[in-house]
């Protein structure tokens, strides 16, 4: 299917904020978007399947004194576009007032943003993917026998988006992405090591689908022979993945102003205050040169911008979106996103963007030699279930790596790690220079002491 | 060749902190085909239901799968066809559609204010409700004809308390496949009143200490055992994969305790359906019987390969996706013990309560959160602590079941792998042993 014009999103918007004006609605925001995704599925050591989605629709927020309701459609017709306007001044009125309703953003800016967008990636056919999945997948098979790949996926996909709302704020972006990456397991003997995986990803066409096979068979062998290990504390270095996981539901959440304002971050009070070591600095990077999550505008049309979030461990600022920005008087920092693969569904909340730690300048070999007696972590599981009130977590190291006198030796086995993510930040003790992108988070590999390990 | 049309209708209400948060009304609706060719899979999907575009995506469909045929070395074979035509439609009394929005508004605001008035400790709360209306058709070239129409309503509490400076949080949830009469059989206060108690409760509470303990597990959470520690462990692609059941049917993997099913055919399951998105009838599995593994979960093609009869478990989440082998409604079955019969033989230990989700691979090595423990000390319930993670080999913890309860509940669940999906999860408290993730 081919791509929706910038024209066409913009007049299916204006067209549904007119149509709720009309019926009464005190104000009106559309978003439209477009996602065409194509990709490649990897199960059991084959290509199995090649699969095109695309989706589109429209999401109308109408207010009604104070009221929201919202609706949406995914099939673009001027018919069912009109549906969805009324429909959403019709949850609107059924809706209750909200006090603290302050208006849809008035901002008319754009962020210039760069490496955002590929043709080439649009442009690729499902051959070319199915190539590029047969290489990395070859790399791993070949690499070590003793490595079998249960799942993986070569995916390439173009967005776009647009809004249109009672103040003529117009906006619209497009942007490409590309990623490929593998799972397996290791067998030997009568052990089968944890699924180990390994990944690379991409706004523009420049992924190393080789790195990804055969980083992906080095993982998994090194997984075999996995011991457990005696309770105690630990230097612990988290690597990419596993502090995405740590973060996403902890830290990140708890420097969100509606968790602050909700009473449900443990950093609520606390801006100005020593969070975290000396050696954390984070920013919420919006308009981050070809990172995953950056955009012109945000998903209300506010401009994507750079936003000091802990400086040197000092907390600076929290992240905000139009209406919780609204609530304590300040300028929204762009932090408006609708998640999920049908945008358009879901009303906007606020995420990090391009959530980017400060590097060290230290490689990985030398933060790792300097490690007396520890762990390395590749992935954590139930790091969903942490408390992210109050950031405890409590979560499964698989896999994980023990490091002795310098250097990383067998893989561990069961091994859980818990605390406060806070006394994580606290711990750290220094970061590496291998920055990489995994979701939002862009970091290179953590090093934090004192983390208790539960052994066996 | 098959072709499927799906159409979802969804209402959310949600009440944040005593303020609407959302009233939320959408239909999402569009096509997929999905063509074999020459044992390789093509999947095209499109919103655009006029001939055309429904022509064009069954000939996308056909390229893809060609496109990706030069590397096959393993050939996709399917169980022979049976065709059928059909309809089904969840039963239910009280249509969510017939209702008015505003008071279903008015309810979850009720609702939302009886929890925040439970206790001075509360500082924040989130109720919501939501009704999913499935319209899915399939045809195939086999000739199936089926249309079934499929509607879930449930409810969400969260809760969070605090005592000071420390914060607790509570979750809770109801619903069925069912109408409206869901909110009268199980009313959405009491799941608020159960969540507001427990995050009340815990504000003051300490963390569990960690180590291997005996433990009893809550019937509201042994759903979740089942479901993501063994029953993923059962579908027949991850088996294919080498999972932890992959060469163990007729052999025992747990305690002779334990029997384990996963039923498509479930009264009011929220993964209940009467055909899988391959036109194939569900039935009721026993994945484990007495302790001995008997049956996978099978697509056509899993079931080919492993040269037995489907059993209904190809399910895809929207129009959007191809069908992958997916539970249903997954649950241990009932044993003969109270809570109380359970509690006695335990010196030291602790009752788990209330899941937070969890994780698992297919080698049985799992973890999950729990909201609450509550300690047991020569066999009486003692202190309560903030809930634990909890991990291990699930068929390790399924060996040391020596006692199962006879409270046997039924909860809803949603299930992420690839693609999310409605499940079941149920079963009665159970005893076992299990590592807890403490301070």
């Amino acid at each position: 299917m081919a791509e929706l014009r910038k024209e066409e999103m913009l007049s299916l918007c204006e067209k549904a904020v007119r149509t709720a004006e009309r019926s009464g609605a005190s104000e009106v925001e559309a978003y439209i978007c477009q996602i065409l995704r194509t990709s490649v599925g990897i199960e059991r050591g084959q290509i199995v399947k090649t699969i095109t989605h695309v989706d589109q629709g429209l999401g109308v927020r109408a207010t009604y004194n104070k009221a929201i309701g919202f609706a949406y459609t995914n099939l673009l017709t001027e018919k069912t576009v009109e549906e969805a306007a009324s429909k959403a001044f019709s949850s609107a009125k059924a809706s209750q007032p909200d006090p603290y309703w302050r208006s849809f953003t008035t901002r008319k800016c754009f962020a210039n943003v760069q490496k955002t967008f590929d043709k080439k990636i649009l442009e690729l056919s499902s051959e070319e993917l199915v190539g590029l999945a047969t290489r990395m997948l070859q790399t791993a098979t070949e690499k070590d026998k003793r490595v079998f790949v249960v799942d993986g996926e070569v995916e390439a996909s173009y967005a776009a988006k647009a809004l249109f709302n009672s103040y003529d704020v117009s906006n619209y972006d497009k942007g490409t992405f590309i990623s490929c990456g593998l799972a397996a397991v290791a067998r030997e003997a009568n052990y089968v090591t944890p699924v180990c995986f390994e990944f690379d990803a991409k706004r523009t066409l420049d992924i190393d689908p080789e790195w990804v096979g055969s980083e992906t068979a080095r993982l998994t062998a090194s997984a075999l022979k996995a011991e457990p290990i005696p309770s105690k504390t630990y230097t612990v270095v988290f690597t990419q993945l596993a502090m995405q996981l740590l973060l996403s539901y902890t830290l990140v959440n708890a420097v969100k102003a509606d968790y602050v304002q909700r009473e449900q971050s443990a950093l609520k009070g606390k801006i100005g205050e020593k969070v975290a070591s000396e050696n954390v600095s984070i920013y919420d990077d919006g308009i981050l040169e070809g990172g995953f999550r950056t955009w012109g505008f945000d998903d209300e049309g506010v401009d994507r911008r750079k936003t000091v979030v802990i400086e040197k461990g000092v907390l600076k600022n929290f992240l905000y979106d139009n209406y919780t920005a609204g609530k304590d008087e300040v300028e929204s920092t762009g932090n408006a996103y609708r998640g999920g693969n049908a945008p358009y569904v879901e009303t906007p909340s606020i995420e990090a963007t391009n959530f980017q730690f400060t590097p060290g300048n230290k490689s990985t070999d030398e933060l790792i030699s300097e490690i007396d007696s520890g762990l390395i972590v590749y992935f954590l599981q139930g790091a969903h279930s942490s408390n992210p009130v109050s950031g405890e977590f409590s979560v499964v190291a698989v896999p994980s790596w023990k490091i002795e006198k310098g250097e990383i030796k067998n893989a561990v086995k069961g091994a859980m790690l818990s605390g406060t993510v806070f006394d994580v930040l606290r711990n750290v003790s220094a970061l590496a220079n291998n920055q990489r992108q995994v979701g939002a988070l862009v970091a290179p590999w953590i090093s934090v002491e004192n983390v208790k390990v539960i052994g066996k | 060749m098959e072709l499927r049309h799906h159409r979802r209708e969804m209402l959310t209400i949600s009440v944040k902190d005593g303020k609407m948060d959302a009233v939320n009304h959408g239909v999402t609706e569009g096509a997929c085909a999905r063509v074999l060719i020459d044992g390789s899979w093509g999947f095209a999907s499109t919103t655009n239901l006029e001939k055309d575009a429904v022509m064009e995506i069954i000939e996308d469909a056909a390229s893809l799968a060609k496109a990706s045929k030069p590397m096959k070395k393993r050939i996709a074979e399917l169980t022979q066809p049976q065709a059928f035509e059909d309809t089904y439609e969840t039963p239910m009394r009280r249509d969510p559609w017939k209702s008015d929005k505003e008071e279903l508004v008015k309810l979850v605001i009720d609702v939302d204010k009886e929890v925040r008035s439970f206790s001075p400790k509360i500082v924040s709360d989130n109720v919501s409700l939501r009704i999913i209306d499935d319209k899915l058709n399939f045809t195939s070239s086999e000739g199936s004809r089926i249309s079934q129409r499929i509607i879930r309503c449930y409810g969400v509490v969260t809760v969070v308390a605090r005592e000071n400076g420390k914060l607790a949080s509570a979750y809770e949830s109801i619903g069925a496949q069912s109408g409206l009469e869901i909110l009268e059989e199980t009313p959405l206060e009491n799941a608020g009143r159960t969540a507001a108690e427990r995050a009340d409760k815990l504000a003051s509470a300490r963390v569990a200490p960690g180590g291997e303990f005996p433990v009893i597990i809550e019937n509201r959470i042994v759903g979740l055992l089942a479901h993501e520690a063994i029953g993923h462990c059962a579908e027949a692609d991850l088996v294919y994969g080498g999972s932890f059941l992959a060469d163990k049917i007729g052999k025992k993997v747990a305690s002779e305790k334990v029997t384990l099913i996963d039923d498509g055919t479930f009264p009011h399951g929220f993964g209940t359906v009467k055909y899988d998105d391959e036109g194939v009838p569900t039935e009721k599995t026993v994945i484990i019987e007495k302790g001995i593994c008997r049956s996978f979960l099978h697509s056509r093609e899993t079931a080919k390969h492993f040269n037995v009869k489907p059993t209904g478990n190809a399910r895809a989440w929207t129009f959007e996706y191809d069908p992958i082998i997916r539970m249903r409604n997954t649950y241990i079955a009932s044993g003969d013990y109270s809570l109380e019969e359970l509690a006695e033989a335990i010196k030291d230990g602790f009752f788990l309560k209330g899941g937070l989700g969890g994780q698992a691979d297919f080698t049985g090595e799992f973890m999950f959160g729990t909201q609450e423990a509550i300690r047991i000390r020569n066999g009486e319930f003692a202190e309560s602590y903030r809930g634990v993670t909890i991990s291990g080999n699930a068929f390790e913890v399924l060996e040391n079941v020596d006692a199962v309860g006879k409270d046997f509940i039924m909860r809803i669940g949603m299930c992420g792998k690839e693609q999310v999906n409605y499940v079941g999860m149920g079963g009665p408290s159970l005893r076992t042993k299990l590592l807890l993730g403490g301070a």
